[in-house]
């Protein structure tokens, strides 16, 4: 089959590899929206929580139902843990001492996960069982479509969270402005440590919702950090919205290229676009121009 | 610290604790391979030195520079790959293939910087993460994810490294090469307008650091030496594959800069030893290298913020830095009548574009119709005033009169939207700041930044330094300290004075870039009852030397008194201009905002 025979298919894997790319984008800003902190642990984040999934659902007395809500809890205790163990202590230097933090404790928690995995790749039982829909001449599986229902879920959730609750418009405060949203009563203190625990919250569903898909392995992560970064640059770092428009479009074109050119040289072609649009566009496709 | 008399505290190579320290572990490092003629020791050791080489450019581009990039197993990779692949299929000569790596290293470096004179910090990373990345899918697709192996030993014409020990010497002759190459590079000019330039590129800008060719000549440089090193690496292991260059090397190389000490070439050493130890005691235990690099990296940003095992060795007792007194500067008896700036001081040597006398008689700078909006926000609107050599002008405004922003657009920060500025008759449209800088037009900022990983002498000897060859030397930069009344301080940090003395010493910054026009935004602002008449002064005697001075400033009484002439701004109009009296009596001023007392 050549690559016109096979769009829709492509079409498809496209859209639910790029709802991932949107949510790994999504978990990216939380933190990098009100801390202007990198997290280059984002993929390990992932890789944890798909991980974490395969433990939670090997216990008898837990469903994959049950498991999901208590990896949310685990996983955001584990943001507030890394924030304090990792974050917190450089503080006072600038975000990108922070930023240069977060690689070393990516690479702390690589290491902890490899001790406790090892090196073998892990399946998961897709969480709705191996039913498949057809459309048209292409055909996405129950876990495709729990991806894409479950991006579209968390987009929605966080669009509330930021827009409408005191919290979520207090993080908006101190990304634009520490001082002043300290002068109003926001502690960027907590509002780091909000950030973090629910980055890694957000990122454990979208490794949990990923591992049926393509097994969870201690370095499922590390390759996500790039196109999680450039989903998030594609959408104008700052708006959640943006971030998973930017995931969809670089996952169908990302399957268009993967497709003619090999996966192998995903990482030059992401080069490329990242300094494209940078020089372009830097608020992103749908972002505006910032008043900075 | 070992000195040799006054000179040495200006040569490149100072020989202190932290320099000797570094000195006896490499030396340390090279003798026990020696002593054992263990391979396996001289190849541990050979890996140590060639990361340290990586290390010294990531200390110059990262500690010095202030650049983030995450491309350095990318460049040293184009370096490998390149003198290689000369070597099998060119049989080109080692030394020539090694010197073609690094140049092609040093061009992608170049390249890769492009983007960096547009971005900074969090985007230079992201593009320099895809770089490494997209680096290492070039590599593999040349030589295959294994690699190759089968690669001709090390030689330099004649001189054949064939023993494990032979090419550890071979990586020692390299370190020392490189060390010596690069040190007078950051002990020099270029190190401390780097240190500059990292410590604010708006303040580096306005005493002439060109930012673009410094950032450009720092990722060249550390490029060219990554590339060498990457060259030596392949041949001294035998293989070469995608795997050498990968991110974890840069992660490595993160790690050896923050513990060595970012701004420390030797420190580089320390950090390369400790990093190549720790899996020789891990042996066995591969899988726990990773958390182990992790925490020692976390504790190295946490722990020494920078500063790296060396800064250890710096510590001086309490008593030797007291002697200076920072916080209480000295005592300036009736400085007030004392001053006057020797002209020796300030003259520069004559500059090929400034105005001549005989052209146009005193007027050097002329703003013509300039506006600037933010938006739906008019700052300025058709400002039209001039500045006269030997003169001082005020420009005056209440808060949100668009002051700022006119010093902005005068001092090329800004640009404006319509209107002209001109500077000895010259239209200063499309110039940098560093560029008006080095014209002669040197601008001050309300809230001075300094390098704090200078002395105090060597943030004022960038000034100037930057702008010509024999603009600024060392003995001027003696006086002006003198001048203030500071010369106690021309070895200390600059977060060790108060604030006030930083005020004085951003004065004395600007005298150093030897300017014909000085535009001081707030000179007074933070000062204390005893510097403010100093300032004064200071300011009041370059009018004799002809320098011409454009002041900001809120508190009235200093203006009126010093200056010649005073501008008014009011909503970013130019709504009086005259002398202070008659500026004073202006209707449209009291109105506008002068209250009558504060003109007494």
């Amino acid at each position: 089959m050549t690559i016109t025979d096979q769009w829709q298919q492509l079409l498809a894997t496209g859209l639910v590899v790029g709802s991932f790319y949107g949510l790994v984008a999504i978990a990216m800003q939380i933190v990098h929206g009100s801390t202007r902190i990198l997290n280059f642990a984002q993929g390990d984040f992932v890789t944890a929580g798909a991980l974490v999934m395969v433990t939670l659902v090997s216990i008898p007395w837990l469903n994959v139902w049950t498991a999901l809500p208590i990896l949310v809890i685990i996983a955001f205790v584990f943001g507030v843990v890394f924030d304090t163990c990792v974050i917190r202590p450089t503080r006072s230097q600038p975000p990108i001492i922070s930023s240069l933090a977060t690689v070393a404790g990516g690479a702390i928690l690589r290491g902890l996960l490899l001790l406790v995995y090892g090196r073998s790749t892990y399946s998961v039982k897709p969480f709705l069982g191996e039913y498949r829909v057809n459309i048209g001449s292409a055909f996405i599986t129950s876990q495709d479509l729990l991806m894409l229902v479950g991006a579209a879920a968390i987009l929605l959730s966080l669009v509330v969270f930021f827009q409408f609750t005191w919290l979520g418009k207090g993080m908006r405060a101190t990304a634009q402005n520490p001082e002043g949203a300290l002068v109003v009563g926001v502690n960027p203190q907590v509002v780091r440590m909000i950030a973090f625990g629910a980055s890694a919250s957000v990122s454990a569903v979208a490794g949990a919702l990923i591992a049926p898909i393509i097994g969870a392995r201690f370095d499922l992560g590390f390759g996500l950090v790039l196109p999680a970064f450039t989903a998030a640059v594609l959408g104008g770092l700052g708006s959640a919205a943006g971030a998973v428009a930017g995931g969809l479009s670089l996952g169908v074109v990302g399957a268009y290229l993967d497709g003619i050119l090999g996966s192998e040289v995903r990482a030059i072609w992401l080069l490329g676009a990242l300094l494209v649009l940078l020089y372009l566009r830097p608020y992103g496709l749908l972002g505006k121009r910032s008043s900075e | 610290m070992i000195r040799l008399g006054r000179l040495s505290a200006w040569s490149p190579v100072r020989l202190g604790l932290p320099q000797l320290t570094a000195l006896g572990v490499f030396a340390l490092l090279v003798i026990v391979p020696i002593v054992t003629q263990e391979p396996y020791h001289a190849r541990v050791v050979s890996n140590i030195i060639l990361t340290a080489i990586m290390g010294m450019a990531a200390v110059l581009l990262f500690g010095y520079a202030g650049q983030f990039s995450l491309a350095y197993g990318v460049l040293c990779g184009i370096g490998g790959y390149a003198s290689t692949y000369l070597i099998l299929n060119a049989h080109a000569p080692h030394f020539l293939a090694l010197l073609a790596g690094a140049a092609a290293a040093g061009v992608v470096g170049v390249i890769v910087a492009l983007p960096a004179i547009r971005l900074r910090g969090l985007e230079l990373a992201l593009i320099t993460f895809a770089a490494a990345l997209a680096g290492t899918a070039v590599f593999a697709k040349i030589s295959g994810y294994d690699g190759i192996g089968g690669l001709p030993k090390p030689r330099i014409g004649n001189v054949l490294f064939a023993s494990p020990l032979e090419q550890m010497g071979f990586a020692a002759i390299a370190l020392i090469l490189v060390y010596v190459l690069l040190k007078p590079i950051v002990a020099g000019r270029p190190g401390r307008r780097f240190l500059l330039m990292k410590a604010d590129e708006a303040t580096a800008a306005s005493v002439g650091v060109r930012l673009t060719y410094d950032k450009l000549l720092a990722f060249g440089i550390s490029s060219l030496v990554l590339g060498f090193v990457g060259g030596i690496y392949p041949l001294n292991i035998n293989y070469l594959g995608p795997s050498l260059f990968s991110f974890d090397l840069v992660i490595l190389l993160f790690f050896i800069v923050f513990l060595g000490g970012v701004n420390r070439l030797e420190g580089s050493v320390i950090g390369a030893t400790v990093v190549g130890l720790i899996p020789v005691i891990l042996s066995g235990q591969a899988n726990l290298s990773g958390i182990f690099y992790g925490i020692s990296m976390l504790a190295a940003l946490v722990l020494f913020r920078g500063g790296g095992l060396l800064a250890l060795l710096e510590w001086r007792p309490r008593s030797a830095t007291s002697a200076a007194n920072p916080r209480h500067p000295v005592d300036r008896p009736n400085l007030l009548n004392e001053i006057h700036v020797p002209a020796s001081v300030l003259s520069g040597s004559v500059r090929p574009n400034a105005p001549s006398a005989e052209t146009d008689t005193d007027l050097l700078l002329e703003a013509r119709g300039i506006s600037k909006r933010f938006g739906g926000l008019r700052a300025v609107e058709d400002a039209s005033f001039t500045v006269h050599r030997g003169e001082i002008v005020g420009l005056v405004g209440a808060n949100g009169a668009g002051k700022s922003t006119l010093l902005g657009l005068l001092s090329g920060y800004l640009v404006p939207d319509s209107g002209q500025v001109l500077y000895g008759g010259r239209d200063l449209r499309g110039l940098s700041p560093a560029k008006r800088a080095f014209l002669g037009m040197v601008r001050t900022f309300q809230f001075p930044v300094f390098s704090n990983e200078m002395t105090v002498r060597e943030n004022l000897l960038v000034a100037g330094e930057s702008l010509g060859k024999h603009r600024t030397r060392h003995e001027n930069v003696d006086d002006i300290l003198g001048l203030l009344a500071l010369q106690t301080m021309g070895n200390l940090r600059v977060n060790q004075v108060a604030f006030g003395v930083q005020k004085l010493l951003d004065l004395g910054r600007a005298l150093c870039a030897v300017p014909d026009l000085l535009l001081l935004d707030e000179p007074a602002a933070g000062l204390g009852p005893a510097e403010l008449p100093f300032v004064a002064a200071t300011i009041a005697s370059l009018r004799s030397d002809g320098k011409a001075v454009l002041l900001v400033d809120h508190n009235m009484a200093f203006v009126m008194q010093l200056a010649d002439r005073i501008v008014v701004l009011d909503l970013g109009r130019v709504i009086a201009v005259g002398s202070p009296e008659a500026v004073a009596k202006d209707p449209r001023v009291i109105t506008a905002y002068l209250s009558p007392d504060d003109l007494n």
